[in-house]
């Protein structure tokens, strides 16, 4: 397959940087020793040789008449990166010096190959290097995978190389970015500061982890025959550089002063591991040195007190002195990173118990464990019930508030609207309300049952009706099952029946009786 | 990608040591990358769905457009899906059909493809696999499947100019379009409703008693019923040309099921015993002649699945068969091999009263053995072994 030479130039600038970057880092490690080298010229040769380098292996394996040879040709560009580096090394020098220089390398080899120059190559060279096996990976990511038996898969080489680079390049920009004392200064704090050329590495690294695994994609779908989408490249680039976008955004929005703890805390920890190895040293110590000078004593030889072990060194666990306060962006980043790590943990612990069945089981049959969940499951019922009940005192809250209020206001022209629970109420309702008229209030200290009584008191000709209705009402009020169809009708009949044996009483009346 | 928790580990370790606090920024990077990369595929694994359409019955020949519609329902685009459809071999180049796609959020795409009913048969569409993942390849690919679902390709039907159907009934000449076959003041029993049956056969107070709908069974004045009796036993043919014969056999089953159903308008109905890739077991297939043209699509629907049984004597199809028809009703033997045993089943239920008709999917040659039976039991054999010798049976 032939990859568009847009995305191959993109593919070989990406290597190049990356090379470059480590080269970079190499280089400011470099000048901590050498101050006067120049970092700017290692850099630019890596560049250039980790550019040229995949450049021309790929012009080599297009152009078959050039594979033959290609180790010729490859001597000439070392040789040629050579030359270019000397050259480029005069730059600032006056033509006179330069010539001068010149003239004295068949007399002083040395001049040829400085030190600068050297190391300059050096570096050059392995850049060269590693681009040429990228190069040659990135290649064979398009061919299939039973192509080269025995050779492990292009993609794992590729993302090996990238962390093995990722590594390196982490040591070496640290150690030029904090400097060489400061590595043996364990009390120090936290160095700051955007290191560019990590950003650069990891960044373009990222990237090309989604590229190849589009090109592994590509490759295994040409092998199937799925026909691939047009534009479906070019989305995949877009989506890959706001999901970058994106983790790059969770990166800067969490604290980094966690991560710099929480070693702090294990450093504390190897610390307190070494204070009880010492103490076990000073007993055992002890143990041994004490016969040796009872023995001492008993042989006259000496009067001295027996030796002392050697002290070991105090373990430094002091917590270092934290910034007081915090400002709001400081919160929020450390909101977001304990949401984040809460996150992580939880769903990492679920998962891993999920993928682990035996475990689960064996969880599950634990005595803490069970006793735990029961609780749990207790609490829970609790918190159910006592939900359920909020929300059924509530409603009933509710209910009995707008029926009261739809009541007074005499209106019943919802009735249709409502449920047949509320049209019993309200039937109910409208009685008491009626009854209440005709001076049969329904004191607050009465049970519906007993002031159905005392309503057979007053109106003994509908006892009967008073008594179903009062049945009705209790059971739409206090049940959960649904009330039917049928109660309504018959609700209504007998609150027409008790509303007209009460119109027959005088208004204000009845109690007075 | 293998490798990738001891990078970060090893990294944390390095940015411990140097302290530096753009280190772990670049670890939470990474472990950004895999984490929202992770979070991205789950969401569209539960967001995306498929759905597949297209017309699940088709004749020889047709060519079917089926439709697939992949919806994202999640607020993420999809970056990346592969669909993978496997089509059975007999309708479609072999591998399927599969595409390679991204899928905006909330967004669908519909796919159409074409298979072409090269063959009759009873096929399944499927299983669709949508494959998804992340762009990284930091997780394992995440599988959406679809069902399969079975699309039936009738068999072919040949046109009949005339089928010379033997009958015995005086009405068979009559040009009615519902000739009186039955004697509706004589019942006879009731039997359970099968699809096709008029509502006027329901024996209400019957299946009321029951509890599942029954009709009326009527003695019959005369039957002009045709039952076709398709032998599918593998040793009912030659092992030379044993599954073109067993095909055309089908063949001649349909076209003439067709043409006693639609051109002469009398009830047609079928029997055989046979594989059945639908129950995956050899079935036996018993259609009571009805006359509905829903009912032929019935027949034709099993003449579209069957395949030939190890196993399926054919004097056991025949006594099966005949069990439940009307005397006088017409039987039609479609077989691949001409035995004295075979004339002595059609001769015995030629006594029991049935018009009898021998359809021979074999070469127009006799052996000794049953030389002169079909003329001495008086019974019509038609042999056929091209296509174009089924427009000929008359």
């Amino acid at each position: 397959m032939t990859v568009d030479w847009k995305r191959r130039l993109i593919w070989n600038l990406s290597i190049a940087g990356m090379i470059s970057c480590v080269a970079l880092a190499t280089a400011r490690l470099v000048q901590l020793f050498v101050p006067e080298w120049s970092i700017a010229l290692m850099f630019l040769a890596s560049l250039l040789a980790a550019f040229e380098a995949s450049y021309s292996y790929r012009v080599i394996q297009e152009r078959p008449e050039l594979q033959a040879e290609a180790w010729k040709s490859r001597m000439a560009e070392l040789l040629l990166l050579f030359f270019l580096i000397k050259a480029a090394s005069y730059i600032g020098d006056s033509m006179v010096v330069v010539l001068d220089d010149i003239a004295a390398w068949p007399g002083d080899i040395s001049r040829l190959f400085d030190g600068e120059t050297v190391s300059v190559y050096m570096v050059a060279l392995l850049s060269w290097l590693a681009a040429t096996r990228t190069a040659h990976d990135l290649e064979r990511l398009h061919e299939p995978s039973n192509l080269h038996p025995g050779q492990p898969l292009a993609a794992e080489t590729l993302s090996r190389r990238f962390f093995v680079g990722g590594v390196v390049l982490f040591m070496v920009s640290g150690v030029a970015h904090i400097g060489l004392q400061a590595l043996l200064d364990w009390q120090r704090a936290p160095a700051g500061g955007i290191v560019f050329n990590v950003l650069v590495y990891f960044g373009l690294g990222a990237f090309m982890l989604g590229q190849i695994r589009l090109a592994t994609l590509s490759r295994s779908w040409r092998n199937q025959k799925v026909q691939i989408a047009s534009g479906f490249v070019g989305r995949w680039v877009r989506y890959s550089l706001v999901l970058l976008f994106v983790a790059g955004l969770v990166a800067v929005l969490l604290p980094t002063r966690y991560a710099t703890h929480f070693l702090d805390a294990v450093a504390g920890l190897v610390n307190i591991v070494f204070v009880i190895i010492s103490a076990v040293y000073m007993v055992v110590s002890l143990l041994f040195m004490l016969p040796a000078w009872l023995l001492s004593r008993l042989l006259g030889r000496s009067n001295a007190p027996p030796p002392m072990p050697a002290p070991m060194p105090s373990p430094d666990i002091s917590v270092r002195p934290q910034p007081q306060g915090l400002s709001w962006w400081e919160s929020v980043r450390t909101f977001v990173f304990w949401i984040l790590a809460a996150g992580i943990l939880a769903y990492a612990a679920w998962h891993y118990v999920r993928s682990h069945p035996g475990l689960w089981r064996a969880l599950a049959t634990f005595a803490p464990w069970q006793w735990l969940r029961r609780l749990w499951q207790a609490w829970q019922r609790r918190l159910d019930q006592w939900t359920a009940d909020r929300r059924r005192r509530k409603m009933d809250g509710e209910v009995g508030v707008r029926l009261t209020r739809e009541v007074k206001a005499g209106g019943r022209s919802w009735l249709g609207a409502r449920s047949a629970r509320e049209r019993v109420l309200y039937q109910y309702y409208r009685v008491l309300q009626r009854a209440k008229r005709r001076g049969l209030p329904r004191r607050v200290s009465e049970t519906p049952s007993e002031y159905e009584h005392s309503v057979a008191r007053s109106l003994p000709e509908t006892e009967a009706e008073m008594a179903s209705l009062t049945d009705a009402f209790v059971e739409a009020r206090f049940s959960e099952h649904a009330v039917g169809s049928e109660t309504v009708r018959h609700t209504r009949d007998w609150a027409r029946a008790i509303k007209r044996a009460l119109s027959t009483l005088g208004r204000g009346t009845a109690r007075n009786r | 990608m293998s490798g990738l928790v001891v990078f970060v580990l090893v990294l944390t370790a390095i940015a411990g040591v140097l302290r530096i606090d753009f280190f772990f920024t670049v670890v939470y990077f990474l472990i950004a990358i895999y984490g929202v990369s992770y979070l991205w595929k789950q969401w569209i694994r539960r967001g995306v769905s498929v759905k597949r359409t297209f017309v699940d019955h088709a004749y020889l020949g047709d060519r079917v457009e089926v439709s697939i519609e992949v919806t994202n329902a999640a607020w993420l685009p999809a970056p990346w899906l592969v669909l993978h459809e496997s089509l059975p071999v007999q309708l479609a180049a072999p591998g399927g059909y599969r595409q390679a796609f991204s899928l905006r959020a909330r967004a669908r795409h519909a796919f159409e493809y074409s298979i072409y009913c090269r063959q009759r048969g009873y096929y399944r569409l499927g299983p669709l696999v949508l494959d998804t993942g992340d762009l990284f390849g930091l997780s394992q690919v995440g599988r959406i499947e679809v069902e399969p679902e079975p699309i039936v390709v009738y068999p072919k039907v040949l046109p009949l100019a005339s089928l010379g159907l033997p009958t015995r009934s005086p009405q068979a000449i009559l040009p009615a379009r519902s000739p009186l076959f039955e004697d509706k003041t004589r019942l006879m029993g009731v039997r359970d409703y099968q699809r096709g049956d008029s509502p006027r056969r329901i024996h209400w107070s019957a299946t009321a008693s029951v509890g599942r709908l029954l009709v009326k069974r009527y003695q019959p004045a005369i039957a002009r019923e045709t039952m076709i009796c398709l032998d599918l036993c593998r040793d009912s043919y030659g092992d030379r040309q044993r599954y073109a014969a067993t095909e055309l056999a089908i063949v001649v089953a349909a076209s003439l099921a067709h043409h006693v159903a639609l051109q002469d308008k009398l009830p047609v109905g079928l029997v055989t015993e046979a594989m059945d890739p639908l129950q995956a077991r050899q079935t036996f297939f018993f259609l009571p002649p009805q006359r509905e043209r829903v009912y032929l699509m019935q027949v034709l629907e099993v003449l579209a699945r069957v395949q030939t049984a190890q196993d399926a004597p054919l004097g056991e199809l025949l006594r099966r068969g005949s069990s439940e028809l009307a005397w006088g009703s017409t039987v039609m033997l479609i077989t691949g091999r001409e035995t004295v045993e075979l004339y002595e089943n059609l001769v015995y239920l030629r006594r029991m009263g049935f018009a009898v008709s021998a359809i021979l999917v074999q070469p127009p040659h006799r052996s000794e053995a049953v030389e002169g039976k079909a003329e001495l039991a008086d019974i019509p054999v038609h042999h056929v072994w091209r296509e174009r010798d089924v427009e000929l049976l008359s």
